[in-house]
């Protein structure tokens, strides 16, 4: 049994991807018998230059042991949690601060070419480099992430798509007049994308959305469209739900709507494949692209209200269609194992640093 | 004085060397015949980029890779339209030869620059006793003309001789540019010669050629009457892209010159070539401050096939005697008219063959290459002044960087925060590059 720490980064009153990776890591970990806690340290990339700071808390961190306990292993998962020392680090990445990386230059990074971005910029590449090239195994959420790793950081890594956080309990049900969507409001997820495609779509089908906003303003901005489109009747906000109602939601929608702009992962896609449910996704998706084929267990489309709602009407109209697509992907989810014995390899590739590594002092990794 | 180096090392900054942009196609030309003489790096922002045998990079690590193996010069194409955002976004990143295709830029760029500080930059890099701006100054831009991009270059090509004309009427007083002074100079748009197809097969017919867009500024609008009216028989291949050709169609059926008209489809320069082939006049009659000719009409002029142009714009900085000008607006299409009307086979071979001539002196693709050689070593002095100044610039950007951290840490740099953990992490992760308040 090792003592192992799961390095989280919170983003104050959100929930999403993240938290739900390192709460079903933590079970993981435990059902294997290890003794496995969380260390989270609050994230906020507001005002830019305080991410260095912050960056610095964690590397500052000693972890090395606990109340004179050894710690035998952290796992880092997403910036800058990986910045921590430990001589047994295994890294996961979520993802890296994407507006210094994919994101830089555009809508949705503040990083312009004020030579005090560019200085932060290098600053955060060099240091990515060191402390996730520092760690003794390394890995990642999907090969979307892994991609970008190799391209900008020129790192190698194994990729280890997360299990489903409910296991078996995924069902299939019949088509209820609804398209789903999961996942936190903010502009990177294109949920206005979905309220702009109703007015094109079978006016018997509502959107039911799931998820807090986290950006200010981000209800307005969606509470506007939904004006500006008359669709006060057609647009539900759920919020925050529990796992049963969301397996409910999931086993019911007609299609799950899914087209973030290039995606880290996306365990929307996954849970909806679970449920049956053919998956709307657009091409600039990303992750989501390595798991949905259009037209075998779902549509990639473009990102636009109208490659959308061509989609959802697809399946509106023929409906056995949607419930051929949703078998092939929930076909590929247990051929996969995703949704029993998905955590073995997991967790065997992330604990391999007890194998591999000897065990020496933090501040050894550190010089 | 530092010796300067044999084989100069170039940055050079590229969309693709296979899209449809000017950028690709001006790389794809001048790459093999400039490799051997430069050590030469491609950076893109693509993620895969068929590089003919050139190391290929993201342009994100540019910076980098100048760390590891320095170059002596960093090159940029400046054109408008997204496949042209890496560069001017990395061009304010680090100061090299911009080569102007577009001054005007419908094109905001990206979002990064809607608040690009860079008059307080280009007045940092003169002086470096300017103050950063404080972060919530940061002042809200959104020029039409290219100011940014051309106010921190050392050094300026331009593909047009209207642009370049606009650049010093217009702007080269108003962006205080580089203080070692800012070369700029004119280079035209490269062309590759051969020899022209052989002579009209079809003395009865005039076969016209055009490639502008459905919108007015390509000027279909009084093309189209102009060939219907004409008191010549006429026939106009009209290559559009395929998201036009409804539009290009309904053009047709409006002006009821559907019979004279013959639509081809996928704009391209290849496409281009082979259907001036069998042209006889090929019309450039693009009309705007936005886009440019290049390198169509360079493509016409090498083919040897007679020119008609706009006598505005980029067309009016053709000479007189290469091609045919009709003016802009009220006149236009029975200028054109008339014109076709007087057209003969010997007017037509001497045009096209002065076009011909002038397009080999200016643009030849072995002469570009010789001309951006040349322009490469000539200003290799300047440009590495230059970036030494600018490095001197970045470090002080770091400093003030830090110091910001530092203040967010706990206020002063001796305080507790900054002593505890931001002054190791800082030199440990060399993020203290020089000796600072903080080392």
């Amino acid at each position: 049994m090792a003592r192992i720490l799961v390095l989280g980064v919170k983003v104050p009153f959100t929930h999403g991807g993240q938290e739900v990776l390192v709460g079903s890591l933590i079970k993981g970990l435990k059902a294997r018998g290890h003794e496995a806690d969380v260390v989270e340290l609050p994230f906020n990339p507001i005002p830019k230059e305080s991410i260095l700071l912050q960056a610095a808390m964690w590397r500052s961190l000693d972890l090395s042991e606990y109340a004179g306990q050894p710690i035998d292993l952290v796992i880092a998962t997403k910036f800058p949690s990986y910045f921590a020392r430990h001589p047994r680090k295994s890294v996961w990445l979520v993802h890296q601060l994407r507006a210094f990386y994919d994101l830089y230059g555009g809508s949705f990074s503040s990083v312009g070419d004020d030579p005090r971005d560019e200085q932060l910029r290098r600053m955060l590449m060099d240091s990515d480099t060191k402390t996730i090239g520092e760690s003794a195994f390394i890995s990642t959420i999907s090969k979307n992430v892994s991609d970008r790793l190799k391209l900008y950081n020129g790192l190698d890594s194994t990729v280890l798509y997360p299990p489903l956080p409910q296991g078996d309990r995924y069902r299939s049900g019949e088509a209820h007049p609804y398209i789903l969507s999961v996942g936190r409001l903010c502009r990177i997820k294109r949920i206005a994308l979905a309220i702009n495609a109703l007015p094109l779509i079978d006016s018997k089908i509502k959107l039911k959305i799931v998820g807090l906003p986290d950006e200010p303003g981000m209800m307005e901005y969606l509470n506007n469209e939904i004006a500006k489109h008359e669709l006060q009747s057609r647009v539900e906000f759920l919020g925050r739900v529990g796992d049963e109602e969301l397996l409910e939601l999931y086993a019911h929608a007609t299609a799950v709507y899914y087209a973030p702009y290039d995606e880290d992962y996306g365990y929307v896609t996954l849970e909806g494949m679970a449920s049956g449910r053919p998956i709307v996704t657009a091409r600039d998706s990303g992750g989501t692209l390595e798991f949905v084929t259009n037209g075998e267990n779902g549509f990639v489309t473009d990102p636009t209200p109208e490659g959308i709602s061509e989609a959802v009407n697809a399946v509106v109209r023929d409906p056995e269609l949607g419930v051929r697509l949703g078998a092939t992907g929930r076909a590929r989810i247990e051929k996969a194992g995703m949704m029993t014995t998905g955590w073995d390899h997991v967790l065997n590739a992330l604990l391999s640093p007890l194998e591999t590594v000897p065990v020496k002092k933090a501040s050894q990794v550190a010089a | 004085m530092t010796a300067l180096p044999s084989r100069p090392r170039i940055a050079w900054f590229v969309d693709s060397l296979d899209s449809q942009s000017l950028s690709s196609y001006c790389s794809q030309l001048l790459l093999p015949l400039l490799h051997s003489r430069f050590e030469i790096e491609l950076f893109t922002d693509a993620v895969r980029l068929s590089s003919e045998g050139l190391p290929v990079h993201h342009y994100l690590t540019a910076y980098r890779r100048h760390r590891e193996a320095p170059f002596d010069l960093f090159f940029y194409q400046l054109e408008d339209g997204k496949h042209g955002r890496f560069a001017r976004m990395h061009l304010g990143l680090m100061p090299g030869v911009v080569w102007v295709h577009d001054l005007f830029l419908l094109d905001h760029g990206p979002e990064g620059l809607y608040t690009s500080p860079w008059e307080r930059t280009v007045a940092q890099f003169r002086d470096g006793n300017v103050p950063f701006f404080e972060r919530s100054d940061a002042p809200h831009q959104l020029w039409p003309r290219a100011c940014r991009e051309v106010a921190l270059a050392p050094v300026v090509l331009f593909s047009s001789r209207w642009a370049m004309r606009d650049f010093g009427t217009l702007l080269s007083e108003r962006i205080e540019p580089y203080p070692g002074g800012q070369r700029v100079d004119f280079l035209s748009v490269p062309v590759k010669l051969h020899e022209p197809a052989a002579g009209r097969i079809s003395s009865s017919t005039l076969r016209l050629a055009s490639l502008g867009t459905v919108n007015v500024e390509d000027r279909a609008y009084k093309i189209l009457p102009a060939l219907r009216d004409a008191p010549c028989e006429c026939h106009l291949t009209w290559l559009v892209d395929g998201n036009e050709l409804t539009r290009a169609r309904e053009l047709l059926e409006e002006f009821a010159v559907q019979q004279r008209v013959t639509l081809a489809e996928g704009r391209s320069v290849q496409k281009w070539r082979e259907i001036l082939d069998t042209t006889d006049i090929a019309l450039h009659m693009h009309r705007s401050p936005f886009g440019h000719l290049a390198p169509y009409v360079q493509c016409s002029l090498a083919a040897g096939v007679s020119v008609v142009v706009s006598d505005a714009a980029e067309g009016a900085y053709l000479p007189e005697n290469c091609v045919f000008r009709v003016s802009p607006g009220l006149t236009e299409s029975a200028e054109l008219k008339q014109l076709l009307g007087s057209l003969n086979d010997s007017t037509l071979d001497a045009v096209g063959r002065r076009g011909r001539e002038f397009v080999a002196s200016e643009s030849d693709v072995l002469l570009i290459a010789e001309r951006l050689a040349s322009l490469f070593h000539d200003n290799l002095t300047g440009v590495k002044r230059c970036m030494e100044r600018w490095t001197v610039l970045q470090q002080s950007a770091s400093k003030v960087l830090l110091e910001e951290v530092v203040g967010l840490a706990g206020g002063s740099p001796g305080g507790c925060g900054a002593e505890q953990f931001v002054r190791p992490v800082a030199r440990e992760l060399g993020w203290v590059q020089e000796p600072t308040n903080l080392g």
